[in-house]
């Protein structure tokens, strides 16, 4: 067993793992933060993204082990901390842009680092992005919708180019 | 089951020694996860590399590029030195799987994985690249990655880098996915033409899915040799690749004949795509 600290929206959290232990069984079944989804638990549905240092992740792939006292983003960490959702969860409910929900962390978080990396992305930017994020309602969309709309949003306040995680690393080190 | 994480190349080399066959290596763990979960009793030791920078480092000698093992699919299709020196690389882990496994996954983990169709190692066979191992008993020593992908894998070698020389060498990479993000190709053809002129000077062909491992098409590139570049040499060069050089599996994926097929198609588009690069900027 390994201890291991990873800093978990902002907040570093020590848990003992096996080796082997995936990062989603830490946030999940430890950390008891249920948003991050498991799907098909292989790597090819997206439903478990989750950034570690800000660049997106299969969570039930990545080693829990690897994340020690790096940046680890959820879905329950995107929104601001007085409560107010980040501009692509609040493009994803006015657009549509779920349906059933089970995908939406992921897809969320995915766009989230799309954005930081490209604030105006073209749609076929957008799908090639999202493109390791399954939806199985189909809604893509009224995501790729969202995705749009949300990258306009941070643009209009002067958000773009902002790494999910970047600021609360900045608080958990202070 | 042990956990390590050593600081040193020497420290991972002796800690692979004392547990062989049953240590593994952890580098991106989007592969080894499954194995070690499914079996556990079989990996009595996990070794995971990351503390290791020297794994880690890309160089440019002037003649030679180095890759450290542990470079991801991200760092290989985004870093400048790759992107100039070994573009055929850049390319290929642009488009490997998607951008969550591009984040993890490493160069030495998809040479190790040794999967017929993994799409950088078929690049890194174009790229004339070859593998530098390193184990407790003999030292450093290198292999051609061509070697490297069809030889068994020795627990207790650590593979630490790639060595890609330079080339003037104008390429591309095609391959066919039964789905864009989530598959490995079904076939990929990697290629490096040199020319001169409007002459081939060298070409190199690796077709990914197209056999047991990854290979060079060496009959496709010893035609292609003096050929003047354009269509007519595409055809022919894709055909004897498909015809001689392929030899495919039939598996659950693919048809042998399928592949066979693909490997002309995607041959063939790539000399097609480098023809055209080539053409236009004389």
């Amino acid at each position: 067993m390994q201890p291991v600290t990873p800093i978990v929206n902002g907040t570093p959290r020590e848990v003992v793992v096996e080796p082997m232990q995936t990062l989603l069984a830490v946030l999940r079944d430890q950390l008891g933060l249920t948003g991050t989804k498991e799907g098909c638990g292989t790597g090819y549905c997206g439903a478990c993204t989750v950034l570690v240092d800000g660049q997106p992740v299969n969570a039930c792939l990545y080693p829990a082990v690897d994340a020690d006292r790096r940046d680890v983003t959820t879905i329950e960490g995107l929104a601001a901390d007085g409560g107010a959702l980040h501009p692509v969860q609040a493009a994803f409910i006015e657009r549509f842009g779920l349906q059933c929900g089970y995908c939406t962390p992921g897809m969320i978080l995915a766009a989230a680092s799309l954005l930081a990396e490209n604030p105006q992305p073209s749609a076929e930017q957008t799908r090639a992005a999202l493109a390791g994020n399954i939806c199985r309602c189909t809604g893509y969309q009224t995501i790729v919708a969202a995705v749009q709309d949300a990258a306009a949003r941070l643009r209009e306040q002067g958000r773009s180019g902002e790494t999910p995680g970047t600021r609360s690393s900045i608080r958990s080190r202070a | 089951m042990q956990y390590f994480e050593p600081n040193f190349i020497d420290e991972a080399l002796v800690l692979l020694d004392r547990f062989a066959p049953h240590a593994r290596v952890l580098a991106g763990g989007s592969l080894l996860g499954f194995g070690v979960r499914a079996r556990p009793s079989e990996a009595t030791a996990i070794v995971n590399v990351k503390r290791i920078p020297a794994l880690r480092e890309i160089s440019f000698d002037g003649a030679t590029l180095t890759i450290g093992a542990l470079v991801t699919a991200r760092e290989a299709s985004g870093h400048e030195l790759i992107r100039a020196h070994a573009p055929l690389l850049a390319l290929a882990a642009s488009g490997l799987g998607a951008r969550q496994l591009r984040t993890v996954a490493t160069i030495g983990g998809n040479l190790c994985s040794r999967h017929n169709a993994a799409d950088i190692s078929t690049a890194l066979l174009a790229c004339d690249a070859r593998c530098l191992l390193a184990d407790i008993a003999s030292g450093p020593t290198s292999v051609f990655a061509v070697d490297f992908v069809r030889a068994q894998s020795d627990p207790r070698t650590l593979l630490t880098a790639i060595e890609v020389p330079a080339s003037d060498a104008v390429v591309d990479y095609q391959k066919m996915q039964t789905r864009r993000a989530f598959e490995m190709a079904v076939v990929g053809a990697a290629v490096a033409v040199e020319l001169d002129g409007g002459t081939v000077r060298a070409a190199r062909v690796a077709l990914g899915g197209a056999a047991a491992t990854p290979v060079r098409a060496a009959q496709a590139e010893s035609w292609l040799r003096g050929k003047p570049a354009g269509a007519a040499a595409a055809r022919e060069a894709a055909r004897i690749a498909a015809e001689r050089d392929a030899d495919p599996p039939n598996d659950a994926h693919a048809s042998a004949e399928y592949r066979r097929q693909l490997a002309g198609v995607l041959t063939e588009r790539a000399l097609h795509e480098i023809f055209d690069l080539a053409g236009g900027a004389r």
